[in-house]
């Protein structure tokens, strides 16, 4: 019970989180202090244990991003949240909030300000070299004629989320360490460090009084529905990522969720007639404000200062035009310019009228230049003595500021700069006691009209959904195979040898043919048929692997799709890679725990998604990718030529593979009858199994989706299917042929379809490429007699 | 100060891209419009797009320029913007300015209310005038006629006949992504280098100074016909010269002071505010190829 966390002691002279100056334990960190001395080491151990399996489950792969670097060039790494918090009197809350809620005015007047009249710089208030020096102002975004209002006459809001980082120095006196008005990082972070400690310490949580999160997301709703320009009774507000690759990616398709709005990529945007539009299966949809990760001169590509090629193009044009509410606005990155920090409190009295009530560090403040308070943090070797800095944010809809009553603290390792904390560990924030009125009833409930998520869906989500099925259904026919094969391959021993060889071959064929591989196994077969399989269940269990991290890959850009037990499903299929990575081998249980994990996977996709195109293409990519299994397993393992001792154990592996063994044994009550599994696999429409029941189902959801050309296709392989079975079999040479047949004919046609599912919507190239630009201004001098 | 008689231009600018494959849509800003100057009056400017664009928007820029960004938003292999101008120009002759180089510096940094905005833009680096491209010009030779007790007319004659002698033309040397740093070693470049260069010793020296773009009318070499699409667009630089006198342009690709056969689209910091064309397309990958004709003809 003597714990090391009794070593932890207070710096005279410094100010201490903790410990007040006369050593008794301030009362906000009483409770919870008084329970991490219960827990002990062991008990804190068991917390950190669980926080990183609950962080590691929201897929926390990636690190609380600075705003300031180029979020793309960020390398991801996991961070940790203390199961110690920080606590904050509601008291001193109150005075930070207010603070932030100064800032986010002055910042927001001071932007329209420089991109407007400019006054600032007229009166001599700010240098104009600190303005028109930095690349962060952006002079497309300046227009002649508007002052601070659209072409439509409407004021703008440019800062419609903030953040900023504050520390507390060792005389206890706060300091803001940097603001983030361009592409404010770290709410979405927040709430998932929330979510993971009130799991931990629910109880102690709900004792502390803390103050919740969940005003803050209304607050952002009503701020991105202040931002659409009016009139617009459809209003629709879309999550735009730079992509999977973007440091904040976790955040961001953890915030789309909740707030329940599309994730998209830029290249899901598009700019017409001065308003943005979402690329949709259906064709394009209006989206009235955007939520933007791209860093400001990503965000269009034809800004006239723009930089690389990603974005939106026409996105500025539009912006400035009033049509397209921005969160934030373009153009914000000026105000995080750490030269204009001396500036402030000159700014906020000449347009706000009003005393700055914090003030800034230097820009270049390190645990070595400043002197911090001190925080107590747990580490694995006890309680230590550390520093932080805190993370705020602030949501702005129509002039009105909403401060999120949580945050972010950060902990910062010596030598660390205060704008990049390196420790990758963080605490959540509680702010305990009175907030006050204002905090709790920011907003009034807003039933805010969304676009149905179900009917509509991006065209990248599409593609992304119908690969999902496609990879999983793939997943599921290599395990089954790999298991099919494995545990059958001891019984050629007892075969003879011809008979042994040709079984054998036809156990590769399967596994190959399970890896879209041609049947035939390469001639130079050196080894013994043992082996060969052996390697051929070795690669399969690799094109397994592949087929996961495929699958999971997609999975991750259609986040809000799916359903929170289908996310554990994904984690636990990320766990199957590592543990596969780590050991390089696959047993049959890891197997059938897979094939459990995958049956789950299509069980929530069938019992937990509403019926809307997303589901269609999920089920579509599936159903197609069943279809060309079936094929693949008859091909492999029916049509060859097998010895009389092998055609029935072949049968019955086939069958299994596509788990129709039990039905079979139901239906029949009999040996194993090549007619009847045919049959069973194929034109049993009963079967979900069969290749019938995929086309029956593909028929339905293309029907849905309105294309004709492709119910065309499925009547091809339907047509396969019945002059297979018209044909009166007498002999088994015939039997084969038109087998034989039957796959090359419905293959051929299910290609067609999966090319022309890729063609009809999602094979629109996106990606925009700049347009070459002259070489050289000017010609040859010799042909004229000036130069130019 | 004296004025030389008006010239009217006609000005035709053809830019043309071929994809070599069928492209979804595009989006292309351009700096083609000529502006009315005080030394300019546009008679008409009108630019036009093959495919016709789907949606075509004109706005006035941050520093005065015209800026047209249309949209194709229909399947095209190819894109063709012609701008169609004619233009009424003048030249005047450059005024005596009383102040030397060091007093106009101090009164451009001095400046305040409508200034802030009309000329402080144009005294800091810029992109494609970097601090650091500043500072190497400052040291170099063609920067030691701004020295700041000298008239600062007689400075600016002098820079821009350092830069005509002591630089080649040479159109093969250089493009737009050309550094300035290399233009300075190398002592070759073409017109936006040598616009740029003036543009960085000036600047080096205090004053501000703005890029230009235009055109500007050539002479087949003597006894020759001119050819049709020989000209091409052309820059030149600018120098404020204080609130008395405002303004004022010189050509050091040509050692012009004042430019006399040049018709001005556009000015910003550097090329990079008032680019011709830039823009988007849309599509699979492609190598594009790209070509451009202008003609300037004497009308009167």
């Amino acid at each position: 019970m003597v714990s090391q966390t009794l070593t932890y002691r207070a710096t005279p002279g410094r100010f201490d989180e903790l410990y007040d100056e006369g050593g008794g334990i301030r009362p906000a960190w009483k409770p919870v202090f008084g329970d991490v001395e219960r827990q002990g080491e062991h008990g804190l151990a068991e917390r950190r244990r669980l926080i990183g399996q609950l962080l590691a489950a929201e897929g926390a792969g990636h690190a609380v991003q600075d705003g300031e670097t180029e979020p793309n060039m960020l390398p991801s790494h996991p961070w940790m949240v203390d199961p110690l918090p920080y606590m904050l009197e509601a008291v001193e809350w109150r005075a930070l909030a207010a603070g932030v809620d100064q800032r986010v005015r002055m910042f927001e007047a001071m932007l329209g300000d420089v991109y407007g009249s400019r006054n600032l710089l007229r009166r001599g208030v700010v240098p104009t070299e600190v303005v028109y020096g930095t690349p962060r102002y952006r002079w497309p975004l300046v227009a002649a004629s508007a002052h601070g209002v659209t072409s439509l006459g409407m004021p703008m809001t440019r800062v419609a989320l903030y953040a900023c980082d504050l520390a507390r120095l060792a005389d206890g006196t706060w300091r803001v360490v940097a603001d983030y008005t361009d592409t404010p990082q770290g709410i979405g972070y927040a709430m998932i460090n929330r979510s993971v400690i009130a799991r931990v310490l629910g109880g102690e949580l709900a004792r502390s009084g803390a103050a919740t999160q969940s005003g803050f997301l209304g607050a952002m709703r009503a701020s991105f529905s202040a931002l659409a320009a009016p009139e617009r009774p459809t209003m629709r507000t879309v999550l735009v990522t730079p992509g999977i690759d973007d440091g904040a990616y976790v955040e961001q398709s953890y915030l789309a969720t909740l707030l329940g709005f599309n994730l998209v990529e830029n290249s899901d945007v598009v700019v017409r007639n001065n308003r943005a539009w979402l690329r949709t299966f259906g064709g394009l949809e209006a989206a009235d404000t955007l939520v933007r990760w791209s860093a400001d001169r990503a965000a269009d590509p034809v800004a006239g200062d723009a930089k690389g090629r990603g974005g939106v193009p026409g996105l500025a044009r539009a912006h400035l035009h009033g049509s397209v509410g921005l969160a934030n606005a373009l153009g914000n990155g000026i105000a995080e310019e750490a030269a204009l920090r001396e500036f402030h409190p000159a700014i906020c009295s000449e347009l706000l009228g009003e005393q700055l009530q914090l003030h800034s560090l230097a820009a270049d403040a390190s645990t070595d230049s400043v002197k911090l308070a001190s925080t107590p943090i747990s580490f694995a070797s006890g309680l230590r003595t550390g520093t932080i800095v805190l993370r705020l944010f602030a949501t702005q809809a129509e002039g009105k500021v909403t401060v999120m009553t949580s945050g972010i603290a950060r902990v910062l390792r010596p030598g660390d700069s205060l704008m990049k904390p390196s420790a990758l560990l963080a605490k959540d924030v509680w702010v305990v006691g009175d907030v006050g009125r204002a905090a709790i009833t920011t907003t009034k409930r807003q039933r805010l009209a969304q676009v149905d998520l179900l009917a509509s869906l991006p065209t990248r989500s599409a593609d992304a959904l119908y690969w999902l099925g496609r990879h999983a259904e793939r997943a599921e026919l290599l395990a089954r195979s790999h298991r099919v094969v494995a545990s059958r391959e001891p019984t050629l021993r007892s075969f003879p040898a011809d008979a042994s060889d040709l079984t054998a071959h036809a156990f590769v064929g399967l596994l190959r043919r399970a890896r879209t591989e041609m049947p035939a196994a390469p001639t130079d077969a050196a080894g013994s048929t043992a082996d060969l399989i052996a390697d051929e269940l070795a690669r399969a269990a690799a094109a397994i692997d592949d087929r996961l991290s495929n699958l999971s890959a997609e999975a991750a850009t259609v986040r809000e799709f799916m359903s929170g037990t289908t996310g554990r499903v994904l984690i636990r299929l990320r766990n199957y890679l590592s543990e596969r990575a780590e050991t390089g081998t696959v047993t049959d249980d890891d197997l059938d725990e897979l094939l459990v994990d995958l049956a789950a996977l299509s069980g929530m996709a069938m019992e937990s998604t509403v019926r809307g195109p997303s589901w269609r293409f999920l089920d579509l990519g599936r159903r197609l990718e069943r279809s060309f299994g079936v094929l693949d397993s008859i091909e492999a393992a029916v049509v060859p030529v097998v010895p009389n001792v092998a055609e029935s154990m072949l049968a019955e592996a086939v069958l299994a593979t596509h788990d129709s063994l039990v039905a079979y044994r139901r239906r029949y009550r009999s040996d194993v009858e090549i007619d009847a599994v045919v049959a069973l696999l194929v034109s049993d429409d009963s079967n979900p199994r069969a290749l019938q029941f995929q086309l029956d189902r593909m028929s339905e959801h293309l029907a849905s989706l309105g294309w004709s050309d492709g119910t065309e296709l499925i009547d091809r392989v339907a047509r396969a299917i019945f002059d297979w079975s018209d044909v009166t079999i007498d002999r088994v040479t015939r039997r084969r042929a038109s087998l034989e047949r039957l796959v090359a004919d419905a293959r051929a046609a299910l290609v067609e379809l999966g090319t022309g599912i890729q063609v009809r919507w999602f094979s629109d190239p996106i990606a925009p490429q700049p347009l070459a630009r002259l070489q050289a201004l000017g010609n040859d001098s010799s042909s004229s007699v000036v130069r130019n | 100060m004296g004025t030389l008689a008006g010239r009217r231009y006609r000005v035709v600018h053809k830019t043309e891209y071929h994809y070599g494959a069928t492209m979804s849509s595009g989006l292309t800003v351009a700096h083609l419009l000529l502006r009315e100057t005080a030394m300019q009056h546009v008679i008409s400017a009108d630019i036009n797009v093959d495919p016709l664009p789907e949606e075509r928007h004109t706005w006035i820029d941050a520093f005065g320029n015209l800026a047209v960004q249309f949209t194709v938003a229909s399947r095209h292999d190819h894109l063709t913007i012609t701008a169609v101008s004619e233009a009424e120009v003048s030249a005047a002759l450059w005024p005596s300015v009383p102040e030397t180089v060091g007093e106009l510096a101090e009164m451009t940094r001095s400046i305040e209310g409508d200034m802030a905005i009309d000329v402080a833009p144009f005294l800091p680096a810029s992109p494609f005038v970097p601090a650091e491209s500043i500072r190497l010009v400052g040291e170099d030779e063609i920067s030691g006629a701004l020295a700041s007790d000298r008239p600062a007319a007689e400075a600016i004659v002098d820079l821009c006949g350092r830069i005509f002698y002591g630089f080649r033309f040479d159109s093969a040397f250089s493009d737009i992504s050309t550094p300035l740093e290399r233009v300075i070693d190398e002592r070759r470049g073409v017109c936006q280098d040598f616009a740029h260069l003036a543009i960085a010793a000036l600047r080096s020296a205090g004053l501000a100074a703005r890029y230009v773009s235009g055109y500007l009318e050539t002479m087949p070499p003597p006894g020759m016909v001119k050819l049709v699409g020989v000209d091409a667009s052309h820059a030149w630089s600018s120098v404020w010269l204080g609130p008395g006198f405002g303004w004022w342009d010189f050509d050091p690709t040509n050692n012009q002071m004042p430019p006399r056969s040049h018709v001005t689209t556009a000015w910003g910091r550097d090329y990079g505010d008032v680019a011709p064309v830039r823009g988007v397309v849309l599509g699979p990958q492609i190598e594009q190829k790209m070509h451009v004709a202008v003609d300037v003809t004497r009308l009167s």
